[in-house]
C-alpha cells in the first residue's frame, strides 16, 4: 500500500507512536530506549538540555534520519521498513518539519517556496496559487510575496516556513526550535502563530525547545535527559 | 500522487527555480561551464572537419579536368615507358575508351614566400597531359570538369611548345595571374620562364572548382621533369552512353589480362580509397587526440558540478526533507547537465567549424607531407560529423554529469540539519581492488598486437587500452594512496601546528579531494606520456641522422617534404657535384614511392662516388651475413638494387 493512499483518522490509535526506539552514533548512544506518542490534533513539547537526544528523535520521526533499533510508526507506516520513496511521500503528505534555521530555499520567493510543498504532491495551479494567497494572509506577508528569503528577517522567514511547512495540510508538524533563532517577540509571535494554525487545521505537532515559554502553546511535554524519556 | 505530467512539472520547477536562478546568480561559473563544454566539441569538430577536408581534397588532379576517370593504369614499378603505351591501345582495341597519358610534377612559384630564401614559396601540382587527347574529352564527356581551352580556340595553340602553361581559376585568382602573363616556376631543379596562355575556366558541373593546378603539354613536362621517356600514369575514359557500363566491364576484363610484372591498374574510385586507407591511422590518431579535451572537459565539468553538488547540499536536503525522491534529485541535475550538454556543443559546432577553417591547411599539409597529395583551404560543413560531434558533447556532459547527480542523490535529507556540507563523492574511488584489477588489465593489454587498418597502416590498439588501464588504475588508485600522507608528514606535524593541520585534510579524504588528485594523476600521466612518446620518436629520428646522415652538406630540390614531390635533381647537377674537386664524397639518393606488398613503401636509390658500408643502414632484421653493398649485381636488371628482393 502506498503512503498516499493511507487514511489517517482520528479513531483513538496514535497518529505517531514511538516504541523503544535506539539511536546510536559512534559508540554514543543519543537515543536510549524512547517511547512515546502523539495523539490526532495533540501538541507535543519535547523539551531536554542540548545532547539530550531531542532533535535527533525529532528526525527519526520525520524520517530523515533511521533509528538503530525499535520501531516508529506514523499512521499504519512503519518507518523501520519504509522504503526511500514511502518515506519521500510520507515526508510529501503526512509531515512536515520547521527548522530553527528556517531552511528555506534562497533561489525561491515567499511565494514560490510555499508553493513548492503543494507542487510536489500534484495539486493543481490554480488551486495551489489560492491556497498560498491564504496562507500568506495568514502569517501576515502578502506584500513580500515576491521577496527572496535573504531579504526578509528572521522572523518573517520563520513565518514563510510555517506557512511552507502547513501548506499541504499535514497530519503531524515537526518544530525544531522554531524561535532558537529569534528575539523574544519575534518568537511569541511564532509560537502564537503555531498555535493558531495547528488548531485551525486540526494538526498535531511535536515542538522541540528549550524554552519554558514555548511549552505554553502545547498541551503535553515530555523531558528528555541522556537519550532517554523522563 | 506524484503522476508523470506532474513530475515533469516538477523537473521545469527544478530546472526554472533551482537551476536557473543559480545560473542568473553565478553567470561566470556556468559560462565557464558552456565554454568547457563548447571548447571540446569544437576542438573535436574541427579536427574531425580537417580531417574530411583533407582526404577529400586528395583526388587524382585530373579529376578536375576529365570529369572523372574510370580507369587508372600505372607501371608495376611506378613509372610506365612510353614505348609500352602502344601496347596499352592495342590491349583495349576496339574498345572506345580515352586515354589520356599523364606526368604529373610540382612547381615552386618563387617570390611568393614570406621568407627570405622563399623555402615556403607556393607549390602546386603540374600536370603534364596529351592536349589533343584532352580535346578528345569533349567528344567522350558531356560534362567535365574544364572547358580548357575554348577561350582561345580561334587564334589556336602551337601544342609541344615548351613554355606554355595554363592555370586553373582558382590558382590564377590566388595568385593574381592573367592571361599572357609570363610567370617563373621551379620544375626539376631550375627555374622555368614560361607563359600563362589561358586561365582553364570551370564548367557548370566542375569537380574541383578549388583545385589550384598549373597544366602543361606531356612532352614538354617530360622534357622539364627528365622523363621525356615515362608517363606517371594513363587515365582510361569510358564515354558516356548507353553502352558505357558494358564497355567499362569488357575494359575492366581487357586490363585483367595484362601481365601484372609490368602492369598495375586500378578503378580510379579504388585508387581514391587507398588514400582514404592510407591515411587512416593518422585520422585516428589525430581523432583520439581531440577526444582528448573532451575528455579534460568531463573532468572539469565533473569537478565543477561536483562542486555544485557540495555548494547547494543543503538545497538538496531540504528538497528531500520536503517529500522529493532521490532519484527526482538525481535526472533533475542530469537534466541539468543535458541542457548544460545541449548549449555548450551547439556552440562548439558553431566555434568548431571556424576553428576547422583554420586548420584545415595545418592537417592538409600533413597529409600531403606523409601520404599524398592534397589539396584543401577550406573545411565543409557535414552534419554527420556536426551529429557526431554533437552527439558526443552531449553524451560526455551527461556522462560528467552523472555522477554529481549521483552524489546530489544520496544526500540524506538528514543534510538539511548540519552546517558543514560534506562530499562522499564518487565511490568508484573508494574501490582500490577495481584500481589493481586496471592495472593488471593495462598489462595484459600491452601484450595486444596493433590492429591492422589496411597496408602499412597499423593503430596501436594494445598501447592505447594499456595507457587507459593504467592511467584509470592509478587515478583509482590515488585516492587510496592519499591516506598515508598523514603518516609520512608525522615529523612535520610534531613541529608545526600547520602541518599537522594541512596534513590531517589527508586523513579522510573527502570525495572531491580524491577526485582532484585523481585528475591530477590523469593529467600528470597523459603530459608525461606525450613527453616520453615524443622524446622516443625524437631519439629514434636522432640516432637514425646521425648514423645515416653525416654529410656536410644535404642538396634537395624545392618542395622535397612533399610527399607527392616529383621533382628531381638532374644528372647535370648531381654529376657535377661528384666530380667537383673540393667534394669529397657525394651519394645520391633516388626515392621512389612504390606499392610493396599493398602497402605504400618508399624505395630508395643510392649511388655514390665512394665505397658504402653498411654501417649507414639500421637493420628492422639484420642480415645473416654481412652485405656487400659495392658488390657487383648479378644480373644488369639487378642493377637498381642493392641486392636481390
Amino acid at each position: 500500500m502506498s503512503v498516499e493512499e493511507i487514511e489517517i483518522t482520528n479513531s483513538g490509535i496514535p497518529l505517531c507512536e514511538v516504541t523503544d526506539v535506539y539511536k546510536l552514533f559512534g559508540k554514543a548512544t543519543v537515543l536510549n530506549g524512547v517511547s512515546m506518542e502523539i495523539q490526532p490534533g495533540e501538541r507535543v513539547a519535547l523539551m531536554g538540555p542540548s545532547g539530550s537526544g531531542k532533535s535527533t528523535l525529532l528526525n527519526c520521526i520525520s524520517g530523515i534520519e533511521r533509528p538503530d533499533a525499535g520501531q516508529i510508526r506514523i499512521g499504519q507506516v512503519d518507518l523501520a521498513t519504509a522504503s526511500a520513496t514511502e518515506m519521500a511521500a510520507l515526508r510529501r503528505n503526512e509531515v512536515s518539519t520547521v527548522f530553527q534555521f528556517f531552511h528555506l530555499l534562497p533561489t525561491l520567493t515567499a511565494f514560490e517556496n510555499i508553493e513548492l510543498s503543494l507542487q510536489l504532491t500534484g495539486i493543481k495551479k490554480a488551486d495551489r496559487q489560492e491556497r498560498v494567497k491564504e496562507l500568506l494572509e495568514a502569517v501576515q506577508l502578502s506584500s513580500h510575496k515576491t521577496a527572496y528569503p535573504e531579504t526578509l528577517s528572521g522572523g518573517e522567514r520563520q513565518r514563510i516556513a510555517i506557512a511552507r511547512a502547513l501548506a499541504h495540510r499535514p497530519r503531524l508538524l515537526l518544530a525544531d526550535e522554531p524561535t532558537g533563532s529569534l528575539d523574544t517577540k519575534a518568537g511569541n509571535a511564532i509560537l502564537d502563530l503555531l498555535e493558531k494554525l495547528t488548531e485551525q487545521f486540526r494538526i498535531s505537532m511535536l515542538l522541540v525547545t528549550h524554552s519554558n515559554d514555548a511549552t505554553r502553546i502545547c498541551q503535553r511535554t515530555i523531558h528528555m535527559r541522556d537519550g532517554k524519556i523522563g | 500522487m506524484v503522476n508523470k505530467q506532474n513530475y515533469f512539472n516538477l523537473l521545469l520547477v527544478h530546472l526554472q527555480r533551482f537551476s536557473w536562478r543559480h545560473v542568473r546568480r553565478a553567470p561566470w561559473t556556468s559560462g565557464s561551464l558552456l565554454a568547457i563544454v563548447a571548447l571540446g566539441v569544437a576542438v573535436f569538430f574541427s579536427v574531425r572537419l580537417s580531417n574530411l577536408a583533407a582526404v577529400a581534397g586528395f583526388q587524382l588532379f585530373t579529376q578536375s579536368i576529365s570529369g572523372g576517370s574510370d580507369f587508372v593504369v600505372t607501371g608495376a614499378a611506378g613509372t610506365l615507358p612510353v614505348e609500352q603505351l602502344p601496347d596499352l591501345r592495342e590491349q583495349l582495341n576496339p574498345l572506345p575508351v580515352l586515354l589520356l597519358p599523364i606526368v604529373e610534377g610540382t612547381a615552386s612559384l618563387p617570390g611568393t614566400g614570406n621568407d627570405a630564401d622563399d623555402f615556403d614559396a607556393a607549390q602546386v601540382p603540374i600536370i603534364g597531359m596529351d592536349l589533343l587527347a584532352a580535346r578528345n574529352l569533349a567528344y567522350a564527356r558531356k560534362n567535365i570538369g574544364y572547358r580548357p581551352f575554348e577561350e582561345r580556340e580561334e587564334n589556336g595553340f602551337v601544342l609541344g611548345r615548351p613554355d606554355m602553361v595554363f592555370a586553373t581559376d582558382a590558382l590564377a585568382q590566388r595568385m593574381d595571374l592573367k592571361s599572357g602573363a609570363q610567370l617563373i616556376a621551379i620544375i626539376g631543379d631550375r627555374p622555368h620562364s614560361m607563359r600563362l596562355e589561358a586561365i582553364m575556366v570551370p564548367d557548370a558541373f566542375q569537380a574541383g572548382k578549388a583545385e589550384e593546378l598549373l597544366i602543361m603539354d606531356l612532352p614538354a613536362l617530360q622534357s622539364l621533369l627528365g622523363q621525356p621517356d615515362q608517363v606517371d600514369r594513363v587515365e582510361i575514359v569510358v564515354p558516356e552512353g548507353n553502352s558505357a557500363a558494358a564497355i567499362r566491364k569488357k575494359t575492366a576484363e581487357r586490363l585483367k589480362q595484362l601481365p601484372p610484372e609490368i602492369w598495375s591498374w586500378s578503378t580510379t574510385q579504388a585508387s581514391q580509397n587507398s588514400a582514404q586507407t592510407m591515411t587512416a591511422a593518422f585520422r585516428l590518431n589525430l581523432t583520439i587526440l581531440s577526444a582528448l579535451s573532451l575528455l579534460v572537459g568531463v573532468y572539469l565539468i565533473m569537478q565543477a558540478m561536483e562542486a555544485a553538488v557540495v555548494r547547494r547540499r543543503t538545497e538538496i536536503g531540504i528538497l528531500l526533507s520536503m517529500g522529493c525522491e532521490p532519484r527526482w534529485i538525481r535526472r533533475a541535475w542530469l537534466a541539468e547537465s543535458l541542457i548544460l550538454g545541449v548549449i555548450g556543443s551547439a556552440l562548439g559546432l558553431a566555434f568548431g567549424w571556424i576553428l576547422a577553417q583554420a586548420s584545415v591547411r595545418a592537417v592538409a599539409q600533413t597529409v600531403n607531407a606523409l601520404y599524398v597529395s592534397t589539396t584543401a583551404d577550406a573545411a565543409a560543413w557535414n552534419t554527420g560529423e556536426a551529429a557526431v560531434a554533437f552527439g558526443l558533447g552531449v553524451l560526455a556532459t551527461v556522462l560528467a554529469g552523472s555522477l554529481p547527480a549521483r552524489d546530489a542523490a544520496a544526500t540524506l535529507p538528514v543534510q538539511v540539519m548540519r552546517r558543514e556540507s560534506r562530499s562522499d563523492g564518487i565511490r568508484l574511488l573508494d574501490a582500490p581492488w577495481i584500481g589493481i584489477i586496471l592495472l593488471v588489465a593495462g598489462g595484459l593489454a600491452s601484450l595486444v598486437g596493433p590492429l591492422n587498418l589496411g597496408p602499412g597502416n597499423h593503430f596501436p590498439l594494445g598501447g592505447y587500452l594499456a595507457a587507459t588501464c593504467w592511467l584509470l588504475g592509478a587515478a583509482i588508485l590515488s585516492g587510496n594512496l592519499i591516506q598515508i600522507i598523514p603518516g609520512l608528514a608525522q615529523p612535520l606535524a610534531e613541529k608545526s601546528p600547520i602541518w599537522r593541520m594541512a596534513a590531517s585534510q589527508f586523513r579522510r579524504p573527502s570525495g572531491r579531494q580524491k577526485l582532484t588528485i585523481a585528475g591530477l594523476v590523469v593529467a600528470v600521466g597523459m603530459a608525461s606520456g606525450m613527453e616520453i612518446l615524443t622524446h622516443s620518436f625524437e631519439r629514434t629520428v636522432s640516432v637514425w641522422i646521425n648514423r645515416s646522415l653525416k654529410a656536410d652538406l644535404f642538396v634537395a630540390v624545392k618542395g622535397i617534404e612533399n610527399a607527392s614531390n616529383r621533382n628531381k635533381i638532374s644528372e647535370t647537377v648531381w654529376q657535377a657535384l661528384m666530380n667537383d674537386p673540393v667534394v669529397k664524397k657525394v651519394d645520391v639518393g633516388h626515392f621512389f614511392q612504390i606499392m610493396f606488398r599493398d602497402a605504400p613503401t618508399m624505395l630508395m636509390g643510392i649511388r655514390s662516388n665512394q665505397p658504402w658500408s653498411d654501417e649507414h643502414l639500421i637493420w628492422a632484421e639484420k642480415p645473416r651475413e654481412p652485405v656487400r653493398l659495392d658488390a657487383p649485381p648479378a644480373r644488369p636488371d639487378q642493377r637498381k638494387f642493392l641486392y636481390p628482393i
